[in-house]
């Protein structure tokens, strides 16, 4: 077996609660290869930027890791020193962050900020650094770079600081890059350039992407694997294309059947009945069978496994064996 | 870089001071505050060439001298002479130097220590938190005056030891700011960015949290002054700081109250002068805190 670039197994992140460690994050378990784009779906409260944050190692100081391995570059980033981890941020990992206004220090220009990567570790500095910077703003299509590059935060819009920010997770060639539902703050036509430069860029520095969003449609466009996460578990994963024509799990398709489309005559959007449970009280066996249409009783019993359907297609559903 | 660039960065800098400069106009505080701090910088600076007298030397046959507005007071004397027959005016002149070195000196120290302390509290929270917010509450259950006297009764009087003991009596007020102020810093989104790039702890409290907390500590820092100088006064006054001959507003209000019913000028001069200063600096900072709590 070759190894990946980033192996997640079995991955658990517990928050205290009234009642003990509840499991925000339970058993996740991901593979992500170089040069990759892998897309994590999911609703609010599914676990999915816990995950991400996880990788980084800066989960909120409640948050407990109770188990489980992140395997990067046959590293596990859980077992490394705070300092051997802050020389991975940045330089090899690195994240964009969902609201690209409040992510900047207002106090400094922006040119600055992004070579903050650069300088923090030690790569370039001084005017060399400033040049990278001007060449990034060039990559993400940041018009007028030199003299961008001299402005306060306050002067950009939404959409060109996300840019920015951009620039500033590439700046020193990280093998990852996590962005964490980066079209979130923007507006749509906004988001479709984002999603653009994303594409483009990944190609240009060869990074693998982990692309975290609640929208199918922003993930379907650009990613080439999909997670859907679900109250902290995974419950399919597959290749993109397959996860949009066959869908394997009742959530993943009741999901997709939700998407607004073009075509539809019908006044009304079909819903997925009920709301994603609250991790304090979550329902016995399989979290989404209260809402699920096909639930039997096995499904209120046992938590399903995620397992193998065929190669590269991983499914948590009691039904989806039979 | 061309000439033309470092000339637009040139006219950049002198229209950024202009615009500050217009923002002044709507602070009355601010300027009447300067004001009246530039007129006490002055005797800071030039005690030399404000006073008419040496403040030391006395002239016995024209003791108790009155101002010169009484039919027998004289320019010579413009604010009276005391006890001794030394020049009003000169000492107070010459105290303002040795007042407001204290003052900055011990609000500097008390900044420099409380910062740090409020920094590394905020910052890092948890244990270290609550051994140094737990002396903190020691710190403040004393009450500063107290714990003045108390140190000076141990430690010779000098500007140097009188500003230190009063910085130590201080410093706690800027460490429970500004660690309050960098609790929620600490969280904002910017913070967590500048670590998910690899910023170490040390560079993110000097480039990411330290600059949010410079306009707080800098109107804190000016009563703090203010403070200082009234402690000074009072411990002057006691006999516990500055030591005659040396003039200082304190030690002048105590030698000259004795006098304060039969030629009261003497004991309130002195007390103006203080009044005069603590009162600059107070208007001073609170114009501060207008346009700083506008920004931030």
């Amino acid at each position: 077996m070759t190894t990946s670039l980033l192996e997640i197994q079995d991955l658990t992140i517990c928050f205290p609660g009234p009642n003990g460690l509840v499991p925000a994050v339970d058993g996740v378990s991901l593979t992500l290869e170089a040069g990759t784009v892998l897309g994590i779906v999911g609703e609010s409260g599914s676990g999915k930027t816990m995950t991400a944050l996880a990788v980084m190692r800066l989960l909120p100081r409640a948050a407990k890791v109770t188990s489980g391995s992140i395997c990067f570059k046959g590293r596990d980033l859980l077992q490394l020193s705070m300092r051997e981890m802050r020389k991975i941020r940045g330089a090899e990992i690195s994240m964009v962050w969902q609201e690209p206004m409040s992510s900047f220090n207002p106090f400094f220009r922006l040119g600055g900020q992004v070579a903050e990567a650069l300088s923090a570790h030690r790569i370039v500095k001084g005017r060399e650094a400033l040049r990278r910077v001007i060449e990034l703003f060039r990559s993400v299509k940041i018009p007028g770079a030199e003299d961008r590059c001299r402005d306060y935060p306050f002067q950009f819009s939404g959409g060109m600081l996300q840019r920015a920010m951009i620039a500033m997770a590439l700046s020193c060639n990280p093998d990852i890059v996590i962005a964490d539902e980066p079209t979130t703050a923007l507006d749509v036509t906004v988001q479709r350039q984002i999603l653009d430069l994303v594409q483009d860029l990944k190609e240009e520095y060869d990074t693998a992407v982990i692309l975290i969003s609640h929208s199918m449609g922003v993930i379907s466009d650009i990613a080439d694997e999909v997670l859907m996460m679900y109250s902290g578990m995974v419950l399919e994963k597959n290749a993109t294309e397959e996860i949009l024509t066959s869908p394997a799990h009742p959530y993943t398709k009741a999901l997709l059947q939700s998407v607004p489309k073009m075509t539809t005559t019908e006044k009304r959007l079909p819903a997925i009945p009920g709301a994603p449970p609250n991790i304090f009280s979550r329902p016995s066996g399989c979290p989404f069978h209260p809402r699920c249409p096909n639930a039997g009783a096995a499904c209120s019993e046992e938590r399903p496994i995620p397992r193998e359907l065929e190669e590269g297609h991983l499914v948590a559903c009691h039904n989806a064996y039979t | 870089m061309t000439v033309g660039e470092t000339t637009s960065e040139r006219g950049r800098t002198v229209r950024g001071l202009l615009n500050s400069m217009e923002g002044i106009r709507g602070h009355p505080l601010l300027v009447v505050g300067g004001l009246m701090l530039a007129v006490c910088m002055l005797a800071v600076l030039f005690p030399g060439a404000l006073a008419p007298h040496d403040p030391l030397r006395s002239d016995i046959g024209n003791r108790l001298a009155p101002p010169f507005w009484y039919p027998d007071g004289s320019m010579e004397y413009p604010l009276g002479t005391d006890g001794l027959g030394r020049d009003l005016l000169s000492r107070m002149i010459y105290s303002a130097r040795i007042s407001f070195t204290i003052g900055v000196a011990g609000a500097a120290v008390s900044a420099v220590v409380g910062v740090a302390v409020g920094l590394v509290a905020g910052y890092f929270g948890g244990f270290l938190d609550t051994v140094l917010m737990r002396l903190t509450d020691i710190q403040l259950a004393f009450p500063s005056t107290l714990l003045a006297i108390a140190l000076l009764t141990v430690v010779t009087p000098s500007v140097i030891s009188i500003g230190l003991v009063l910085a130590v009596t201080l410093w706690v007020w800027h460490a429970r700011t500004i660690r309050g102020m960098v609790l929620s810093i600490r969280e904002s989104p910017f913070v967590l960015g500048a670590r998910a790039l690899g910023a170490s702890n040390g560079r993110i409290m000097r480039k990411y949290i330290t600059p949010f907390v410079l306009g707080q500590v800098l109107v804190f820092g000016i009563i703090q002054v203010a403070i200082i100088i009234q402690l000074e006064t009072g411990l002057s006054y006691l006999g516990l700081g500055i030591r005659p001959p040396v003039p200082s507003w304190g030690n002048m209000l105590a030698e000259n109250r004795e006098y304060l019913t039969t030629v009261p000028w003497v004991a309130i001069f002195p007390g103006l002068a203080v009044i005069f200063a603590v009162l600059g600096l107070s208007l001073f900072s609170e114009g501060m805190r207008e346009i700083l709590g506008r920004r931030l």
